[in-house]
């Protein structure tokens, strides 16, 4: 296969023209008029002529997926962004009551419900665009969905902004909760709409880069991704050798030793108990600031570093409010008949590109989604197109800058770390009890346990399927 | 001591060949005692102390100097003894059972979890996250419990809280020093005892027995072995026939050094660790049982735990991490709990030992299983290889407590089942 009848290099830029004209004609709304404030910022990048994939100095593609955070939950504080103004924000809740849009003073709130974030309660926060819907599906008095953060309580993605470049047009890839969203980073398409435990039959990126001989790796932070990538993708995954612990990917980093393609997915089992470091609630987002971190730190002290584009990015909005309507996207055949999915994307979630490949301090306008990063891969690489969007999403690499030399600077960021963080959940939930009507402490209980029943029953089917996690 | 029997002693020491005895039992020597009235180790009191590093409490500028400095005169200290993970429940739970830390052990459990799956890995390990353990994970209690052997778990200020307290057990003959029912959190339900009061500091994520169903879910077999200290501790200790084989010790929030500022207005901290060990320890030690043939260890459950000594997430003998662990790491920052020290006092022990053997709370358990001819549980059975001649090595597995330890006399130990 040659690199050059992938479909995902210059006909990308046709096609991406007439769909940006079409957003800017349906969304506008949106704000891509309230765009580019920074100086660089322009869409012309994206009209820019990549280089040759061999020669684009991008030689290891790291992606860290976090969890259900939305865009403007997390990035309202950065100037010259796209972003609600959230301190100004007013929604209804389910008893018709004004609700607005609070500073989260706590980093785990294990006292409130984890909001909806499935495919049916998606379209209840869309409510057909209006995008008003987030706290109709929330207990009433519970404001979770529409509270949000600052640059002090992200002090790692305080020192990206400020170094590389943020994206505020980076939807994801259906929406719905984890598991479908997953598959679109891996497959750039799914079968299901739901978390239930299924077997996935379609290409992979693993296959991709096996069919070209290139090498993947995945990287899991506890045995809810090592399952996931070990039973669900089985016989689509990168192999039982290259399905590695978190830890060896420290080792693996320090020592030069990064596959072509790295997904590194964080720490999952503890959402319900707060002790997980993958921002989905109830964690402590200090902990998934601290571990993407180490991941950095990992990466800019390699000796693969100059060679490497590091891609964080969020599987989903979590329920948390954003206030840009997603537009469509084509859906496979396959996906179609599996899911009845109307191709509409998720919410926009924080997606950030990290190296020496990457414009500094920078925002990316250009509207991208997971599709865009396969594409990237398969562009680079030399593989076909996955999924259904190879000419609809944006190649990932348009955001880059290939015109300046690769610019080695990455400097360490202040990132504390204590191991009082993701302690204390339950103690807090215990004496917020009397402050709450039992209907909604039982709902807010209920939305605890219902993610640990979910990781621990994959790994138990995982387990019951005879697969063995390394030790 | 009464002459009489002091006499009586000196006859009867003689009578077993054993010479030398110059420091004569009591608690007003500084020795550990005197030498051991039979071969076995007999009855064997742990009492966990929370979290200080090793610096922090044995360091030149310590706040416990009876603890610091007292106690290793009158017996062993050992200087490399780690703590297996953070926060405090995890390494409770591996002292009397073997299971590592999980994601939410290692948050103490402030919600009771009862969601482990239902595997057992080869190295004796329940898989998945959860609080409860399941009556197909052995612990110690259940060895001891299948073997006829006495144990209890006194735990300070258990059921001051009053809903605890039963009326019924306090009018029964049958046992008379409990009121109190065992004090553990609903199942699935929210333990509220994860910050002291006033007048209840009794935290059950230091009461290791509570996150077993095969104490919890028997009643009454619960409420007689999990006790209230100051119900029970002193008067059982008055007879060797009421002094339990194995006694688990959990002073409360304040008195364990856990609060610097207690609840109820007292001074906790190292003060609080050094006014307990001072009241129970000399108590302990003029127990018959304990001069019979005691050993009293006590350790920490873990390290200050303070990030910016990365010491405080060290491990030792071989410990790893699993997937089930954030980030694999059992320490949370790091493999493992830090290193806290213990000190041991017996008639076995040759009071001012050292030892730099690295130990940590598997080779605890491991050491009691030794102790009482019982099979090694979880991690304690780590490295063990049948009919192994070749000594244990610190370093790589727990190893039990040896010849530097019992540096007067090494006991013997009952015939163990085969691995």
């Amino acid at each position: 296969m040659g690199n050059n009848d992938n479909g995902a290099g210059k006909p990308v830029d046709l096609t991406r023209r007439k769909v940006l004209a079409g957003i800017a004609a349906t969304a506008g709304a949106a704000g891509l008029a309230a765009c580019g404030s920074s100086g660089d910022s322009s869409d012309d990048s994206a009209t820019q002529p990549l280089p040759e994939p061999e020669a684009s100095g991008i030689d290891h593609i790291v992606v860290v997926m976090m969890e259900n955070r939305s865009f403007d939950h997390y990035f309202s504080w950065v100037p010259g962004a796209t972003t609600a103004n959230m301190s100004k924000l007013k929604l209804l809740d389910s008893d018709g009551g004004t609700v607005s849009g609070r500073h989260l003073t706590d980093y785990q709130n294990c006292q409130l419900a984890d909001p909806d974030h499935g495919y049916d309660g998606g379209r209840t926060h869309l409510n057909g665009g209006k995008m008003d819907g987030f706290l109709l599906t929330q207990p009433v008095g519970d404001d979770f969905p529409i509270g949000f953060y600052t640059a002090d309580d992200l002090p790692f993605y305080k020192g990206v902004v400020e170094n590389f470049t943020l994206c505020d047009r980076y939807f994801t890839g259906i929406l719905g909760p984890t598991q479908p969203n997953r598959y679109y980073m891996h497959a750039g398409q799914t079968d299901k709409k739901s978390n239930d435990i299924t077997f996935f039959s379609q290409p992979t990126v693993w296959d991709g880069l096996k069919g070209v001989g290139r090498s993947g790796r995945y990287y899991y932070g506890d045995l809810a991704g090592w399952a996931l990538v070990s039973l669900e993708f089985a016989g689509h995954n990168p192999g039982v050798t290259n399905i590695r612990p978190y830890s060896q990917f420290l080792s693996d980093a320090a020592s030069g030793d990064l596959a072509d393609v790295t997904y590194i997915d964080p720490s999952m089992l503890g959402e319900g108990a707060g002790t997980s470091n993958d921002d989905h609630p109830l964690a402590d987002i200090r902990k998934g600031q601290v571990l993407l971190n180490e991941i950095y730190d990992a990466l800019r002290s390699s000796p693969a570093w100059e060679k490497t584009l590091l891609i964080i990015n969020y599987d989903e909005w979590g329920g948390f409010y954003d206030h840009v309507e997603p537009p469509f996207a084509p859906v496979t055949y396959e996906e179609y008949q599996a899911t009845g999915n109307d191709g509409r994307l998720g919410f926009r979630v924080p997606c950030m590109a990290i190296g020496p490949r990457v414009k500094r301090g920078h925002i990316a306008k250009q509207q991208i989604d997971p599709n865009s990063i396969l594409n990237m891969i398969a562009w680079r690489f030399g593989f076909a197109p996955l999924g259904a969007r190879g000419t609809t999403s944006m190649n990932f690499a348009h955001i880059l800058d290939f015109k300046s030399a690769p610019n080695l600077d990455a400097p360490a960021f202040n990132v504390p770390d204590d191991a009082s963080y993701g302690q204390s959940c339950s103690s807090q939930l215990s004496s917020a009890k009397s402050t709450m009507t039992p209907e909604r402490y039982a709902e807010v209980q209920r939305r605890h346990a219902e993610h640990i029943e979910e990781w621990q029953g994959l790994v138990q089917a995982a387990l019951d399927a005879g697969l063995v996690p390394p030790n | 001591m009464d002459k009489r029997f002091g006499l009586a002693l000196r006859t009867l020491l003689a009578a077993l060949g054993l010479v030398g005895l110059a420091a004569c039992g009591g608690s007003s020597g500084a020795g550990g005692g005197s030498t051991p009235q039979t071969d076995n180790v007999g009855h064997v009191f742990v009492i966990v102390m929370e979290n200080k590093s090793y610096d922090k409490t044995f360091g030149p500028d310590t706040a416990a100097p009876y603890l610091a400095t007292q106690l290793p005169k009158m017996g062993a200290l050992l200087e490399n003894y780690y703590a297996t993970g953070h926060a405090s429940l995890d390494n409770y739970i591996s002292m009397v059972s073997g299971q590592g830390p999980n994601a939410d052990t290692q948050a103490d459990c402030a919600v009771v979890f009862d969601s482990f799956l239902s595997n057992i890995d080869s190295d004796g390990q329940i898989q998945g996250l959860s609080c409860m353990y399941p009556d197909t994970v052995p612990m110690l209690a259940d060895q001891f419990r299948a073997a006829g052997i006495s144990w209890k778990g006194y735990m300070q200020d258990m059921g001051n809280d009053p809903s605890r307290y039963d009326s019924a057990l306090a009018a029964s003959d049958t046992r008379p020093q409990g009121p109190r029912t065992c004090g553990h959190a609903a199942i699935g339900g929210v333990d509220n005892t994860q910050s002291a009061t006033a007048d209840d500091q009794y935290a059950m994520r230091h009461n290791p027995f509570m996150y077993f169903h095969s104490v919890i879910d028997d009643q009454p077999y619960c409420d007689e072995h999990v006790v209230n200290l100051d119900d029970a501790f002193a008067e059982d200790l008055k007879r060797i026939d009421t002094t339990p084989a194995f006694s688990f010790i959990t002073p409360n929030l304040c008195d364990d050094g856990h609060d610097s500022s207690c609840a109820d207005g007292e001074v906790g901290g190292l003060t609080g660790i050094d006014r307990f060990l001072q009241k129970w320890i000399p108590i302990i030690m003029a127990s018959p049982a304990y001069q019979k043939d005691g050993l009293i260890i006590v350790t920490y459950d873990e390290s200050s735990n303070s990030a910016s000594n990365s010491g405080d997430m060290d491990a030792c003998c071989g410990e790893k991490g699993t997937g089930w662990q954030l980030l694999f790491k059992p320490g949370i920052l790091g493999p493992g709990g830090g290193r806290v020290g213990a000190v041991l006092i017996s008639p076995f022990i040759k009071p001012g030992t050292v030892s730099t053997l690295a130990y940590n709370h598997y080779s605890l358990l491991r050491s009691v299983e030794d102790i009482f001819g019982l099979d090694y549980l979880g991690h304690a059975k780590e490295g063990n290889t049948a009919n192994s001649v070749s000594p244990c090595e610190h370093d790589k597995q727990p190893c039990s407590f040896g010849t530097d330890i019992y540096t007067r006399q090494m006991p013997s130990f009952p015939a163990r089942p085969a691995d």
